[in-house]
């Protein structure tokens, strides 16, 4: 690759990582006021969440004198990991330059939640630890229907690569599996975006807080911001293995086709982000152990993924 | 004697033979004070030196070594060679990648033990400890060089041998004796299925060349031929020594006792290094002395499997410190057979996947020595705040990641590597063994799937793990807690060191495990590796260098933004309540309690497994002995006239089955 290519692949990547991060504020503005209209309500304005991380990062720092020094490190480090996961995750434009490995994206993504609550739980407040082990359980919970999911679609098409996977299911072959891993993975996209009735970490409709209550300020800002961008990565996955936008833009060529492509990602994001903001205005809050009972049968929609792609259907 | 004049390699290899004997030579004579303590953890320190550099010698030069003695015994004048008068050695690419996990965790744990060994002093006689520390090591040395069957049973009876006493080091404890006890008296009687493995093959194969490797192989092969069954069984019977020795599931009781119980330095040496000793032999006997075979294949990987699921769940449940990490270790062994089963297993089935084989037996070396150094870095890290606190009770500890910093450093990173957090080492070891099960159509993936789900149970188990010694509130007050002495931060350093490194740099890893791959006849050629960027062409592809050359960098400049920027403290909240934080703070027992109650069914089938496989097999085996005990005492005339008839009845049998007469 010549430095004029590699320059201009870094600058795609950064574009596109910046967008992300961008986007991940604003669908959840759109989230929030989706939900507000389906309850009957005005609801905040779309742009709300943009204009709390912006001013969150203007207050001061909020330092809690009886956590454990990893605490601090926790949103810098969750941050620039769901930065890096931006990177290598396919969405608005493709990860031009290098190709893509579904565990590594699978592992960037929980490894923002891992972060968070090894940050979470060596609070001093116990709200925070105690919102820290309700995220690892149901990483814990999630992974199990995630492992399943994922070890389906490699064994079915025999390569981790997302290059070889997207999109997962191609006409000339189809088969049972990979159809039954993305419904299984459209499930976890919603799981693991921490939206109810699975917000146990959190957990905002309570009125103690949870991971977030010992940070304030821009750490605050951050830890919200990396997983609103953890959520966003989650359905730019599922949408990569649905959807083939390879396709898209190498077919108008470029540079119409990877503005064709932004843009269409972008509504499917949006799309997304309806659905499920839809599906959790219905519902309330839930006991920790009811959603990790809820999340465990989703392992019989990802098992049986699983086995048909072990017999090679 | 021995033949001499050596050659240079010969010396190199004769080097940490001569340096651990003086060892445990030297901890005889001197008892105990700061010579005793200085000694010892000098000369093994020097020992594991030189043991890195037979390993890197023969890793990255290519130097292999092979050492015959004639020890003169039964004379070499007798027309049939006895195996006790000749012993050979050799260190190839796979005995070089042992060696090498053995080098840094004797290394780091030596370290250690300069300061560590303060703590036992004033109450324990530190020649037990030197003398069988050294001894313990120079038998793992032995153990992964010995050319010859025969003189591996030796060197491996001593080493359980030697390595109970470690176990048991703090004698005045009755725990201490009884976990020692335990691990003795399992590998002990396992062992002996070994032996009695060989004398199988003795009987049946004659072996007139001497009981050495190529001589094994030549008799299992030929066994497999003539009568399958018997050999199949004979494998089974080494296999269920190694098994015992490696904690896999159901024979991974003694580790949770044995671990907690012993030194710190110790509980390292042996989780780190020995457990690994059994690795090497399985890697042996079923690459090098055996052919691949499909149902080896799938017990392998299925025992894998098991142990890491039961492992790791069992261990999420643990809140002594040390215990924890003993079922960590159980856990994480798991995960290397399973990668040797895979390897066994993708070369064995029709049409065979050599490529895959490779990356799979890549797979399991890799997460062996990431094993070696995160774990024993984890059992350095327990040492320490035990060293400090005088606790192991997670329930009770926290708070000390301000005092003990560098600790707590370590241990953070330690926590990530074995979580498999990007781009720490356990991450590449955890990828390629995804990247070899789930790849492929049949059983594997199911596997590679637990693998995969298991990876988040470890993360889940290490966020208690850290936070409630470093992070939240302690329950009681350390207010006497401060940062150990150097000795024990460097060790803890070099060892957090190599968990960056060996993640970041995947090149460097492949370069050393290379050659093991190679002297199993695996080839690698198909895979892409640089120093930064793994890819096993049209299957997977991982660039850990990549991803910490952007993740920490970003990381580091926001923390520094943030820290710069002008700030506030609060001294915790809880809607209000004006409590001390050390009454507030949760114990660690109650972490996952959720979790555990959603996952009863699972821990339910575990506990009546462990009730029927060894609760009640130790019982029906103690029925057996008592009533030995008792025909041998008291015989009544027909109860003797009975067993003897049986006994006749089975070994008549036996021997037939053995000749060939009987159907197998």
């Amino acid at each position: 690759m010549s430095a004029a290519s590699s320059l201009l692949a870094c600058a795609s990547i950064l574009v596109n990582v910046a967008s992300l991060a961008v986007l991940a504020l604003i669908l959840d503005g759109v989230d929030r006021k989706v939900r507000a209209r389906v309850q009957r309500r005005v609801g905040p304005p779309i742009l709300q969440t943009l204009y709390d991380v912006l001013k969150l990062y203007r207050r001061p720092v909020t330092r809690d004198e009886l956590a454990g020094p990893f605490h601090s490190v926790a949103p810098a480090l969750a941050f620039a990991t769901s930065l890096v996961g931006a990177a290598v995750i396919p969405s608005l434009l493709p990860t031009s330059g290098f190709q893509g490995d579904l565990i590594v994206a699978v592992y960037l993504i929980s490894s923002v939640s891992a972060i968070t609550s090894f940050g979470a739980a060596s609070s001093g407040i116990p709200f925070s630890v105690v919102g820290g082990w309700r995220e690892a359980s149901l990483m814990m919970t999630s992974e199990l229907v995630l492992g399943a999911t994922v070890a389906a679609i490699a064994s079915s098409s025999g390569s981790l690569m997302l290059s070889s996977l997207m999109p997962l299911i191609r006409p000339a072959t189809v088969k049972v599996s990979p159809i039954i891993a993305l419904a299984s993975l459209a499930l976890l996209t919603y799981v693991e975006g921490g939206r109810l009735p699975f917000e146990i970490a959190e957990a905002e409709p309570e009125l103690a807080g949870g991971v977030a209550s010992g940070y304030g300020g821009p750490p605050l800002a951050l830890l919200m911001h990396s997983l609103l961008l953890k959520r966003v990565l989650l359905a730019a996955l599922f949408l990569d293995l649905l959807v083939p936008w390879n396709v898209i833009s190498n077919a108008l060529g470029a540079p119409l086709g990877l503005a064709v492509r932004a843009l269409a990602f972008t509504l499917a994001l949006t799309l997304v982000s309806l659905v499920s903001a839809v599906i959790e205005a219905l519902y309330g809050r839930c006991r920790p152990g009811h959603a990790i009972s809820l999340v465990k049968k989703a392992l019989i929609i990802s098992g049986v993924a699983l086995i048909a792609a072990c017999v090679g259907f | 004697m021995v033949n001499l004049p050596l050659t240079q390699p010969e010396v190199l290899f004769l080097l940490p033979v001569i340096s651990c004997l003086l060892c445990s030579a030297v901890s005889l004579i001197l008892r105990k004070g700061v010579a005793a303590r200085v000694l010892t953890s000098l000369l093994t320190s020097l020992s594991s030196v030189l043991m890195l550099v037979v390993a890197l010698m023969c890793a990255l030069f290519g130097v292999r070594i092979r050492l015959s003695i004639t020890t003169g015994l039964w004379g070499s004048s007798s027309t049939v060679p006895w195996p006790l008068s000749a012993v050979s050695f050799g260190v190839d690419g796979l005995s070089a990648a042992f060696v090498l996990m053995l080098g840094i965790v004797g290394l780091a744990s030596s370290i250690y033990s300069l300061s560590y060994l303060r703590r036992l002093e004033g109450g324990y006689d530190l020649r037990s400890f030197g003398v069988n520390y050294s001894l313990s090591m120079l038998l793992m040395y032995l153990v992964v060089t010995v050319r010859d069957l025969f003189w591996f049973f030796i060197f491996w009876e001593l080493m359980t041998l030697t390595s109970q006493f470690l176990v048991s080091f703090e004698y005045r404890r009755r725990a201490a004796v009884d976990a020692g006890l335990k691990y003795f008296t399992l590998t002990k009687v396992l062992a002996e299925l070994m032996i009695a493995g060989g004398i199988v093959m003795i009987v049946l194969e004659g072996f007139p060349q001497g009981t050495g490797f190529g001589e094994v192989a030549t008799s299992l092969n030929a066994m497999l031929s003539s009568n399958p069954a018997v050999a199949m069984i004979t494998v089974g019977m080494f296999f269920a020594g190694l098994m015992v020795k490696a904690s896999l599931a159901p024979l991974h009781v003694w580790p949770p006792d044995a671990y907690p119980e012993a030194p710190s330095n110790a509980s390292a040496l042996l989780s780190g290094a020995m457990t690994k000793v059994s690795v090497y032999m399985m890697f042996r006997l079923f690459l090098f002395l055996s052919p691949p075979n499909l149902l080896w294949g799938a017990i392998l990987s299925f025992t894998g499997a098991a142990t890491l699921t039961y492992g790791t769940m069992m261990a999420l449940k643990q809140v002594d410190s040390k215990r924890l990490l003993a079922y960590h270790s159980v856990g994480q062994i798991g995960y290397v057979v399973l990668g040797l089963g895979a390897c066994v297993t993708l070369l064995s089935v029709s049409p065979p996947n050599p490529a895959l084989a490779a990356v799979a037996a890549l797979a399991s070396l890799y997460h062996a020595l990431n094993h070696a150094v995160f774990k024993s870095l984890l059992f350095l890290n327990a040492g320490s705040v035990e060293y400090v606190t005088g606790t192991r009770d997670l329930n009770v500890l926290g708070g000390l990641g301000r005092v003990m910093p560098v600790t707590a450093l370590t241990a953070l990173v330690a926590s990530l590597s074995i979580s498999g957090i990007p781009p720490f080492n356990g991450f590449v070891s955890k990828w390629l063994i995804y990247s070899s099960t789930m790849t492929v159509h049949g059983y594997l993936p199911v596997l590679g799937f637990l693998a995969l789900f298991i990876s988040s149970v470890t993360t889940a188990s290490f966020i208690k793990f850290y936070t409630s010694i470093f992070g939240k509130p302690s329950r009681k007050s350390f207010s006497n807690a401060r940062e150990v002495p150097a000795s024990m931060l460097v060790a803890q350093l070099l060892l957090a060191s190599l968990c960056v490194l060996l993640g970041v740099l995947p090149g460097l890893a492949f370069t050393l495990l290379k050659p093991a791959l190679v002297s199993a006849g695996l080839s690698v050629a198909g895979l892409g590796v640089s120093l930064t960027t793994f890819s096993i062409p049209s299957v997977a592809i991982n660039y850990p260098t990549l991803i910490a050359a952007t993740l920490f960098p970003i990381a580091g400049v926001i923390y520094a933004i943030l820290s710069g920027r002008e700030a506030h403290g609060i001294e915790g909240w809880a809607c209000g309540a004006l409590r001390s934080p050390h009454s507030l703070s949760p114990p660690a027992k109650s972490y996952y309690e959720v979790f555990e109650e959603e996952f009863r069914g699972f821990y339910r089938v575990g506990e009546a497994l462990y009730d029927y496989v060894v609760i009640r097999g130790s019982q029906a085996l103690r029925a057996i002995l008592r009533g030995a005990q008792h025909l041998t005492e008291s015989p009544s005339p027909m109860s003797a006239l009975t067993a003897l008839v049986l006994m006749v009845a089975l070994l008549l049998c036996l021997t037939l089955k053995l000749m060939g007469v009987m159907p197998p």
